[in-house]
Parts: C-alpha cells; sequence; structure tokens
C-alpha cells in the first residue's frame, strides 16, 4: 500500500483499528501493566512505594525514543520526496512524543524529589533529557507560528532530525560522570532489576505505553488529517 | 530498610502523568469535533 493511500482521511476517521482496537487494547494493557505494578510487585527495599514510579517513568522514556525514530524516518521521508503525508505522520508524532517527554520529566522530578530530596539536579542525564523537551516544544512552538505549508514541514523535518541526534546523547550521557558525582541511577545497564517481577512489571507498562502512544499517534492524525482537509475546502471556496 | 512513608509521591507521581494524557486527549477529541462540525458547513452549499 502507498503512503498516499494509507494516510487518508476516509481511512482513518472509518478505520476500525483507530476507533476500537486501538483503544480497547491500550486500555487493557494500560489496566494489566497497573495491576502488575501496584498489585504483584513488592516494594523496593530502599525507596518503599515511591519506585514504583520507575515502570512508568522508564516506559515512558521508552515509547519518547520511538516516537523520536518514527519523527526521524518521516523527516528524511519528506526531505527526500517533499510528500505531506510525511510531515503529517512526523508531527503527529512530535505532538505525542511531546506529551511523553513531559510525563518523563514531571514523573521524574517526583521520584528525585522523594529518593534525593530534589526536584532537580544539573546532571547529564536530566540536562540531556531536558534538551530533549526544549526541542520538542520549539518544534510545536515554531510550528505554530510560522505559515506555510513547506516552510512548517521544513522546520519540523530539521527539528525531528536535531531530536533523534539528541536521543544517543541522552542514552549515553550517564557514562559522563562517575556513580558518585550523579544521582540518576542506571538500572538497567547496571543489572538493577534483580527480581523477575521488575523485569515483567518494566515489560508489560513498556508494551502498555507503546499500544497507548500509537492510539494517541492515531487519533492526532486523524485531527491533523481534518484540519488539511478543512483548509483545502475553505481555499477551494475562495478561490 | 526504608521508614519513610513515600506513597503521596507515588500518588502525585501517578496523577500527573493520567492528567497529562488524558486532558491531551479531550483537547484532541475536541478539536476533532470543530473540525468535523467545520467540514461539515464546507459541504453545504
Amino acid at each position: 500500500m502507498s503512503l498516499e493511500n494509507f494516510i487518508s482521511l476516509q481511512r482513518f476517521t472509518a478505520s476500525r483499528w483507530g476507533r476500537f482496537v486501538l483503544p480497547a487494547l491500550g486500555s487493557l494493557a494500560v489496566w494489566h501493566a497497573l495491576a502488575w505494578v501496584f498489585l504483584l510487585v513488592e516494594n523496593e527495599r530502599e525507596m518503599g512505594a515511591v519506585q514504583r514510579v520507575f515502570y512508568f517513568h522508564v516506559a515512558s522514556a521508552f515509547v519518547t525514543y520511538t516516537l523520536v525514530g518514527v519523527m526521524l524516518v518521516s523527516a528524511l521521508g519528506y526531505l527526500s520526496t517533499k510528500k505531506w503525508q510525511w510531515d503529517l505522520v512526523g508531527y503527529a508524532a512530535a505532538s505525542v512524543g511531546f506529551l511523553f517527554c513531559t510525563i518523563v520529566l514531571l514523573s521524574g522530578m517526583i521520584w528525585g524529589h522523594s529518593a534525593w530530596n530534589t526536584w532537580w539536579r544539573w546532571e547529564p542525564r536530566l540536562v540531556s533529557f531536558l534538551v530533549l523537551w526544549l526541542v520538542f516544544f520549539s518544534l510545536i512552538f515554531l510550528r505554530r507560528v510560522t505559515e506555510g505549508e513547506g516552510q512548517q514541514a521544513n522546520l519540523s523535518a530539521v527539528l525531528s532530525i536535531l531530536a533523534a541526534v539528541n536521543v544517543p546523547i541522552v542514552i549515553f550521557s550517564i557514562k559522563l560522570l562517575s556513580h558518585a558525582e550523579q544521582l540518576h541511577p542506571e538500572v538497567i545497564g547496571r543489572q538493577g532489576l534483580r527480581d523477575v517481577s521488575f523485569y515483567y512489571g518494566l515489560l508489560a507498562s513498556v508494551v502498555a505505553l507503546h499500544l497507548l502512544a500509537v492510539w494517541l499517534w492515531w487519533v492526532k492524525l486523524t485531527e491533523l488529517l481534518l484540519c488539511r482537509e478543512v483548509d483545502r475546502r475553505i481555499a477551494e471556496r475562495e478561490d | 530498610m526504608n521508614t519513610l512513608n513515600t506513597f503521596p509521591d507515588l500518588f502525585w507521581a501517578y496523577s500527573v502523568i493520567w492528567l497529562l494524557v488524558v486532558v491531551y486527549l479531550v483537547l484532541l477529541t475536541k478539536n476533532q469535533r470543530e473540525l468535523a462540525r467545520k467540514l461539515s458547513e464546507t459541504d453545504r452549499p
């Protein structure tokens, strides 16, 4: 199926996937993950109850990285073909990515307040993630204040590539300082999840939030297609 | 063993997560309805 056939208003508004299957699958997966995280996983020894923030905090970060991947593919697709469908796919991913990026920052701050007794600390992982959030924010803000479809799409493509360049920096930023010099833990890389139930809780959360993100992406893309169609019809009338 | 009650922070963290998701979804749905209304208006002669 070609991109033009797949990204169409008729397909998105009539699709059973977006209206029933994805919301149902997403909700089920989220309830399953929440039940696992709150009812089955045991309290962590050092941090107590608040450690359960870990599952949705880390899963939201994974979703953000996946959406940045979608943004990168869309940006390269748009820059090489100049098809508006790539631009909308990327912008919908950026919008949902901004949501999950914000969730990571806020949930991390609340967790940090409890575990480290501070809301924020200027250390590599936190600062590089804040930069990623600022790239998302710039993309959405500048797109709103820029006029012209081509200009908006070019701007989105450039900022999407910038976001993609920033993701490896976020991932490897934890290695920049020794563990004694920073508070943010390296849980997965240093085998910090010792119990199988911890691993399963994280896996269930990652799957659930990815399904939720796909549904939100679908809803956002439908909105963008509707908006484009309204603009097109209004322009036709004025002509 | 941790003796502090860290449950309030857990509550706030998950409340913020779901509040953001719900607000985002409500705004999207509201925009979609508005756009669908405009689209039906453009159908009229």
